[in-house]
């Protein structure tokens, strides 16, 4: 009985952790989620003929966000909607304009896409702390609560993306050049 | 205001440089200041709203992610501007994200953006939002304090405050000095016309330092000094001349205030005056004029007072000595060019000589000097006053004309000076005869007239005439010599004859002729047929004005034969009025009164005229012997006539005769009435050539020892000594005497009125050269005496 009891309580206190560490779960990504929309607005896309062409942020793979990337659905960057779309297809990277890379992707996804993604000026932001060491432009990570952002120039340029300089003065590191 | 007006120039102008550049520069100053403090807060405005638009620029991404270090960063760069005093960045929930704080104070920004205090008066504050793509993520806030403004506004207002003490300390250097250049010449000015006050030489001239106005201003006041030099001058000079034209004056002049006090007087006044004294009141003066005449003095001095009439009086100074003076005094107003009084001027000229000779003058005027008697004028004065008292008091009074008999030959044989003293006693004894009232006169060389007043009857006046006839027939004793002279008196009474003095005059004068007619030496009253006589004569009078206009006069000729060879000697012309209703009037009946008259010469100038002018054709027709005569009679009027001679001699060329065949005869009476003039006229005719003869001898006066002196050619025997031959044998020694005479003196002998044989033979017998006469012919008309002479040349054949 006791054992029983004292692993129901387990349950129960595992159970009110889970939803507990649930909520946390979902709030960072509702946060992530928000910081993503609002990076797209210090970023400069090579011009379009029509500026009412909607702004597609596409997601590889599994949602890692749990829906909540729902939230920015529609949202206006400088007057084009953004669009919030899930892929799995190779094929289909090449209509994103922003491409989230998830943390636990190949450290060589981007090296391996680089030329698709930079002919389509795609903006690449990953979760990964090596992210823009590994070809990425923004990496979004987290550390003790704070956001960390680094950011590689040399790929924005080779995407033909410009970063906001106000962007560019917080990142906590910049790539430049062949140096990695 | 007032203080300043009370200041001189010099202190005006430095007040006025002083204020002037005082208040500009404090204008400047201020609005310096105020546009330094205005532009102060703009800049700094700009410069925060600059500071906030950047950062908050630079602030988006760091604001979005949330990184505070790059926020506090943005914020520390604005440590570079001490003015910012406080910066703030807070998020779209107004939370502070970011804060920094500078200064002394160190302030903190508030966690919620709406509790930030603004304190505006020492700060600076502004609110820039921090947008992303448009939407406002947060917020910037800047406060800046304005210290450096209001320190920089302090430092330079004290600046400006030692740059207005300096620059009103060099205005007042600078005023102080240039207001010489003003007030300098001004008080050189004011120096020179002290001077002149002074020194009252208006050759002073002020002298001219600038070439401005003042220099100008010194020009024109040399100019004003000129003319008012001129003009002193020439009042000097002619207040030189007034002083020295009163002075040498023989008119005392003196001047009065228009208060009545005697300012000025010349020498000649204080001698009039007899004073040495003249600073009285002119009324005081009044004192020493004569009671009579201070009183009217003073009266018209208050009317020159009053209605400025000018005074014109004589009146009687009294002397010191008691004596008295006469003056002249004329006083005028004077006024200056605006009419205001500004005194009185006067004359006093001492008369009193002319007064003397005033009453010498009176006396001259109404007494005789030779006899000291009332002369005409007094006479016709106490006349006309009798005459009216006369018609008042219901009396009579008596005129009495006296005439002297034959007292022109006492003249002219004895001289005047015995004259003279004839006339002296005889006015002595009429004087002695009258009673006192009553006045005797010489009116005339010989003319007496006496007025008797209170007359009762005629007796009373005939006793007083006889009184006079016989006090005048005593002889006169003059310078040894016995002299007879005496009177006759016309004599008429008041109111029974006239009651006008002039007529009185006349009637007198009447019977006073009337008793010379009546053989002198008697006295006759005026009767009314005198009068009747008078106007008879004064109808012939206006007849023979007619007559003269009318031609109403002819000639007779009376032949003059020559009692040696019986040829014609001339004619005697005798003049006849042919009246148109009396008929053939006789000269004596007109002759005396046209004499009287004058018409005389009218008509004796008609007689020579024709006689002339008749005897040309004679002698040219052959009737009458070339070297005949013809014989013109000339009254004493015409004799005495100034134009006898041009009358005659214009005769003679207009009837182309000769003055050989004229004879003009003339009266011995015309001749003795001034004997000496007319030798004169006569000698004149004479002296043409025209021969003179001397009518009615024997009647007259003439003495010897005058005919000698006589220019005369012929002697005419009068009609009264021929008609008494032969008769009367002392008539006839006389007409012997005077033939003899006259041929002593060369003269030709003329007889008139022969009417007898005997007569004429006694005449031929004693040489006498022609007869006249009704034995040879009596007068004719001018066709009878052309048959005469006809016949006259058939029975006398010339040789």
């Amino acid at each position: 009985m006791n054992a029983s009891f004292a692993s129901l309580i387990l349950i129960l206190l595992a159970f009110t952790a889970s939803s507990t560490e649930a909520e946390q779960y979902r709030n960072e990504y509702h946060e992530k989620a928000d910081y993503l929309y609002q990076v797209a607005k210090f970023i400069d896309w090579p011009e379009l003929k029509n500026n009412d062409t909607p702004l597609y942020f596409c997601v590889f793979g599994k949602d890692p966000f749990y829906g909540a990337l729902n939230r920015i659905h529609l949202q206006k960057v400088k007057n084009r909607a953004m669009h919030i779309s899930y892929i799995n297809q190779e094929f289909q990277i090449a209509h994103c304009n922003i491409l989230f890379v998830q943390k636990n992707a190949p450290s060589d996804f981007i090296q391996k896409r680089y030329p698709l993604i930079i002919k389509n000026n795609i903006l690449t932001i990953g979760e990964d702390k090596d992210f823009s060491k590994n070809g990425g432009i923004i990496s979004l990570t987290q550390f003790n609560q704070k956001l960390n952002i680094e950011i590689n120039l040399q790929a924005a340029k080779d995407a033909n993306i410009k970063v906001n300089s106000n962007l560019i003065e917080i990142a906590s590191h910049i790539y430049q050049g062949e140096q990695n | 205001m007032k203080f300043l007006k009370a200041q001189t120039i010099r202190t005006k102008l430095i007040v006025f440089a002083v204020t002037i550049s005082a208040f500009t520069l404090l204008l400047t100053s201020a609005s310096y200041l105020s546009l330094e403090l205005y532009f102060g807060r703009e800049d700094l405005t700009k410069k925060l709203s600059v500071m906030g638009q950047v950062i908050a620029e630079r602030s988006t991404a760091a604001l979005v992610f949330k990184d505070k270090k790059t926020l506090a960063n943005n914020l520390a760069a604005l440590e570079a501007d001490s003015s910012v005093e406080k910066a703030c960045i807070y998020d779209d929930d107004q939370i502070l994200i970011s804060g920094h704080s500078m200064g002394e104070d160190k302030q903190s920004c508030p966690q919620m953006m709406a509790t930030l205090v603004t304190n505006e008066s020492n700060y600076i504050e502004q609110y820039f939002p921090i947008k992303l793509d448009n939407k406002v993520i947060g917020t910037v806030y800047i406060a800046c304090h304005n210290k450096g403004i209001i320190h920089r506004f302090f430092q330079l207002s004290i600046y400006s405050s030692i740059i207005l003490i300096l620059s009103i300390a060099l205005a007042l250097l600078l005023a102080t000095r240039l207001q010489k250049v003003v007030t300098q010449p001004l008080r050189l000015l004011a120096s020179t016309i002290r001077n002149i006050i002074t020194q009252n030489d208006f050759t002073i001239r002020a002298s001219k330092q600038h070439n401005d106005e003042l220099g100008h201003l010194a020009e024109i006041f040399n100019e004003l000094l000129s003319k008012i030099e001129n003009d002193h001058n020439s009042l000097k000079s002619s207040e030189e001349k007034f002083r020295k034209l009163t002075a040498l004056s023989p008119v005392g002049i003196f001047q009065v205030s228009p208060e009545g006090d005697i300012t000025y007087v010349n020498q000649r006044w204080r001698e009039i005056n007899q004073t040495k004294d003249a600073e009285i009141r002119f009324t005081e003066w009044f004192a020493n004029l004569h009671p009579e005449d201070s009183l009217p003095l003073s009266k018209l001095w208050d009317r020159l007072l009053t209605e400025h009439e000018d005074i014109a009086s004589e009146i009687r100074l009294i002397n010191k000595n008691g004596s008295i003076s006469w003056v002249y005094i004329q006083a005028t107003s004077l006024h200056s060019k605006d009419g205001k009084l500004i005194g009185f001027l006067g004359s006093l000229s001492d008369i009193s000589e002319l007064k003397k000779a005033q009453i010498q003058m009176e006396n001259l005027a109404f007494y005789d000097p030779l006899t000291g008697l009332s002369n005409r004028r007094l006479f016709k004065n106490r006349l006309d006053k009798a005459v009216k008292s006369v018609q008042r008091t219901d009396t009579s009074i008596a005129l009495l004309f006296l005439d002297l008999d034959q007292f022109k030959r006492i003249n002219d044989s004895l001289g005047h000076d015995m004259g003279d003293s004839l006339l002296k006693e005889i006015a002595r004894r009429l004087d002695h005869n009258v009673r006192e009232n009553d006045t005797v006169s010489r009116i005339g060389g010989d003319e007496f007239t006496i007025l008797l007043t209170d007359i009762n009857n005629t007796n009373d006046v005939r006793i007083v005439a006889e009184k006079i006839l016989l006090s005048l027939s005593h002889p006169f004793i003059l310078n040894g010599q016995e002299i007879i002279s005496t009177a006759s008196i016309g004599i008429t009474l008041t109111p029974d004859d006239s009651i006008d003095s002039n007529t009185l005059m006349k009637n007198a004068d009447l019977a006073m002729y009337r008793a010379k007619e009546l053989g002198r030496n008697n006295f006759q009253f005026f009767s009314e047929d005198m009068n009747t006589t008078i106007l008879h004569n004064l109808e012939i009078e206006k007849e023979l004005h007619i007559a003269i206009k009318r031609n109403q006069f002819v000639l007779m000729y009376q032949p003059k034969i020559s009692l040696i060879d019986d040829s014609i000697a001339g004619v005697e012309t005798l003049v006849r009025w042919n009246h148109p209703e009396k008929g053939i009037i006789p000269p004596d009946n007109f002759i005396p009164i046209a004499e009287e008259t004058g018409q005389i010469i009218k008509i004796g100038a008609w007689v020579l005229e024709h006689s002339c002018h008749e005897m040309g054709a004679l002698i040219r027709e052959g009737l009458m012997p070339r070297n005949s005569k013809v014989a013109v009679n000339l009254s004493a009027k015409q004799f005495s006539d100034p134009d006898l001679l041009q009358t005659v001699l214009d005769i003679l060329v207009q009837s182309k005769i000769d003055p050989l065949n004229l004879e003009l005869e003339i009266t011995e009476s015309i001749i003795m009435d001034d004997v000496e003039a007319a030798i004169k006229i006569m000698a004149t005719i004479k002296s043409r050539g025209i021969h003179l003869a001397i009518d009615d001898f024997g009647t007259g006066y003439s003495s010897l020892a005058y005919l000698k002196r006589f220019p005369i050619d012929v002697l005419k025997v009068d009609r009264s000594f021929v008609m008494d031959i032969p008769s009367d044998k002392t008539d006839m020694a006389i007409t012997s005497a005077v033939i003899a005479m006259a041929h002593k003196l060369s003269m030709r002998v003329v007889a008139e009125g022969i009417e007898t044989q005997e007569q004429l033979d006694f005449l031929r017998d004693n040489g006498c050269d022609d007869g006249q006469g009704y034995l040879l012919s009596r007068p004719l008309t001018l066709p009878q005496l052309h048959h005469f002479l006809v016949n006259h040349s058939k029975t006398h054949p010339t040789k």
